[in-house]
């Protein structure tokens, strides 16, 4: 063994002896070249006062990822409207108690059917019962905003799960989940929603210490179905990602299966989850107002929207304002969400160069 | 004599593809010894990445599979530990320098963080703040200029050299005993890759680490190894200190290799391809992988019948070769080039 390993002093003789690439010792093309830079470990006086220069002249500010998105999507008009616009009605649905200025079941027996009107403040009118409408789509915003941010976050909570371990490990799990996955897309939407809404019934029921109010269980059913699209787009993106350098350096350098996942993978694909969250959102608004103006949904007295236009549409055109308002919102609503969902959709695409 | 700190003794590895069984790396052995620089040289599809990928368990099963061999870390099998042991040796005391700083850094995490994640992998109890330090401490180590501002930047924000520079800080932040870099100046523009191989002396002695260094760039190797591993077709063709291996080389690949380089210190006319092309490893030539590119076995029939094996040469057989005719390639090689230089033809 000794003989195949020699002495650094032996080998530092051998160094002057034979030369290699030279007449000296091993210097090589790459230790002139190395000479003749300013090594980074001593760095000359000429070089700090560059950097300093760099730092003081030129205002060359990094920007994160981060920044770069915020800058571009508030360079997206109609993201940026419909922001606000999505922010003005979330507070009024969270504050709606104090909002709105009657309870949701509080009777004006002198205003029955009234159209939209100044007096008694009964802006939005009031319905056959000669509750306050504008105080009932206030509640009913309040019932289908909570619907839909319920829907989507579970659903993008299950979708990115499935995705993720479905895209990382790839194989056999990859097949089953997706396969799971191609099931439930198969599935035909409606009747599976209106026969499990009728299953579930339209009252709260109490599964052990769990009380299932009706929102919920219409969010846990809209959720169910609406997984699927997200589980594909974040398996995509991790069957891509996970064969990066940057996945392999970090296995190296020791990081277990679930950090990688969790820490190195999943923040890369924030962009693609951010938006088809929000396009969630607006889906479920819809398809909520769907199930509950069907009767399946949001049970009377809770107003919900959907189920606010089945009760108006009863008297057709005679009391349009108890059709058009809830009606009116569910379009803003939605459109507000596709609007930001777009804007995201550019900020947080990296090859999208901000103009000036 | 030291023992050596990580020892590969017949290593095999195949992958299977739909073409058939690919022999990426076939008995391999050698030896790696505390605080040594072993250069592993070879073309494309030598298996030089293989070797040492398959070591720390990096390549997929399937495909890949290894077949035979042991890897011994201070004497105990890579090759058989648990996912959670190979897990606890990567990254701590045997780290990775990566070819490509592009695109091994993480675009969403700060170089900083991902520096000091490293370190907390291994040493789950390190507080932020001292993972900070020792972040900007190895960050001064590797000559990344104001560390403190760069520890926050993202690698966007880094110069090649400058990522690869937090990369090898990144690889010696739990003080490695063994230190990989597969081939990382590869992918660096030359007065770049000056500059690495400072940094990587200096990464060096701050943890006295023994480095393999996998690359196909002899005049790294010539720089920064003690000892090289020529590997050709998945096997070891010759090993030996680097004053051997440039100077006497006794396989007829490593000859051609030296005369097809371009030196500073000969009159060369022309650079001497090596004619042909690399085996497939689907389908490796019978008998010595190299008999079909060979100058010196044209027509030996031994060549094309018979793997040549391993054979000592030189002081103590230190110096290995795998040629059938290696003593009369010595010969013939001292004869035509008395300098000494690598070149049988001049």
């Amino acid at each position: 063994m000794t003989d195949r390993m020699p002495s650094t002093d032996q080998r530092a003789e051998d160094r002057e002896e034979v030369g290699v690439f030279g007449t000296g010792s091993r210097p090589a093309a790459a230790r002139a070249g190395a000479g003749a830079i300013a090594l980074p470990e001593e760095p000359s006086g000429a070089a700090m006062d560059l950097t300093l220069s760099y730092e003081s002249g030129v205002e060359l500010k990094a920007r994160s990822q981060w920044a770069y998105a915020r800058i571009r999507f508030f360079r997206h008009r109609l993201a940026v409207a419909s922001l606000v616009v999505l922010i003005l009605i979330s507070l009024v649905a969270i504050f709606a108690e104090r909002v709105a200025p009657y309870g949701y079941d509080e009777l004006d027996l002198n205003n029955i059917a009234s159209p939209p009107t100044l007096k008694d403040h009964h802006w939005f009118g009031t319905d056959l019962l000669g509750r306050d409408y504008l105080s009932r789509v206030i509640m009913g915003v309040r019932t289908s905003l909570w619907v839909a941010v319920f829907v989507a976050v579970l659903s993008t909570l299950i979708g990115t799960a499935f995705g993720a371990v479905a895209g990382y490990y790839g194989g056999t799990v990859d097949n089953l989940l997706m396969r799971f996955t191609d099931l439930i897309l198969t599935l035909p939407g409606l009747a599976v929603l209106l026969t499990a809404a009728a299953y579930l019934g339209s009252s709260d029921s109490q599964f052990g210490p769990i009380t299932l109010t009706q929102p919920i269980k219409v969010g846990l059913i809209l959720a169910f179905l609406f997984w699927t699209g997200l589980a594909r787009i974040v398996r995509g993106v991790f069957l891509s990602l996970r064969e990066k350098e940057f996945v392999e350096a970090a296995k190296a350098s020791g990081a277990g299966d679930m950090r990688i996942i969790i820490r190195h993978i999943l923040p890369n694909c924030i962009g693609p989850i951010v938006v088809t969250m929000t396009l969630i959102i607006a889906t479920a608004i819809l398809v909520e107002a769907a199930l509950s103006f069907l009767g399946f949904g949001i049970q009377p007295p809770n107003p919900a929207l959907g189920s606010l236009i089945a009760d108006g549409q009863v008297q057709g055109f005679e009391t349009w304002w108890l059709v058009t308002f809830p009606g009116v919102v569910i379009v803003l609503i939605a459109l507000a969400v596709n609007f930001i969902g777009d804007g995201l959709r550019d900020a947080l695409d990296p090859t999208q160069r901000i103009r000036a | 004599m030291p023992d050596p700190v990580l020892s590969v003794q017949g290593l095999t590895v195949e992958f299977k593809t739909e073409d058939g069984i690919v022999h990426a790396v076939t008995d391999v052995s050698y030896d790696l010894f505390p605080g040594e620089t072993l250069g592993v040289v070879g073309e494309s599809g030598s298996g030089k990445s293989v070797s040492v990928m398959s070591m720390l368990g990096l390549i997929p099963i399937p495909p890949g599979k290894i077949l035979s061999g042991q890897a011994l870390y201070k004497g105990r099998d890579l090759l058989t530990m648990s996912k959670k042991e190979i897990r606890e040796i990567r990254g701590g005391q045997v780290a990775m320098i990566f070819q490509d700083p592009m695109t091994s850094l993480n675009p969403v995490l700060t170089i900083g963080d991902q520096i000091a994640e490293a370190i907390q992998v291994h040493h789950p109890g390190t507080s932020d703040a001292d993972a900070r330090k020792r972040v900007i401490h190895l960050l001064e180590v590797v000559g990344v200029p104001s560390a403190e501002r760069r520890y926050d930047q993202y690698p966007h924000e880094f110069s090649g050299g400058m990522r690869q520079r937090a990369m090898i800080a990144m690889s010696i932040a739990n003080d490695p005993q063994v230190l990989i870099a597969d081939e990382p100046t590869t992918a660096l523009d030359v007065t770049i890759q000056a500059q690495i191989i400072e940094v990587m002396r200096a990464a060096q002695q701050e943890t006295h680490a023994a480095i393999v260094l996998i690359t196909h760039d002899l005049g790294l190797i010539a720089e920064l190894a003690d000892r090289v591993v020529v590997m050709y077709g998945g096997r070891v063709v010759e090993l030996g200190d680097v004053y051997t291996i440039f100077n006497s080389p006794r396989h007829p690949y490593t000859v051609g290799l030296m005369s097809s380089l371009a030196r500073l210190d000969m009159d060369q006319e022309w650079l001497k391809p090596i004619p042909g092309q690399p085996p497939s490893l689907l389908n490796r030539p019978p008998g010595c992988s190299f008999h079909p590119r060979c100058e010196f076995s044209q027509g030996r029939a031994i060549c094309r019948t018979e793997i040549p094996p391993l054979r000592g040469f030189g002081e103590g057989g230190a110096h290995l070769s795998a040629c059938h005719f290696a003593e009369e390639l010595a010969a013939q090689h001292v004869s035509t080039a008395p300098v000494g230089a690598g070149d049988a033809s001049s």
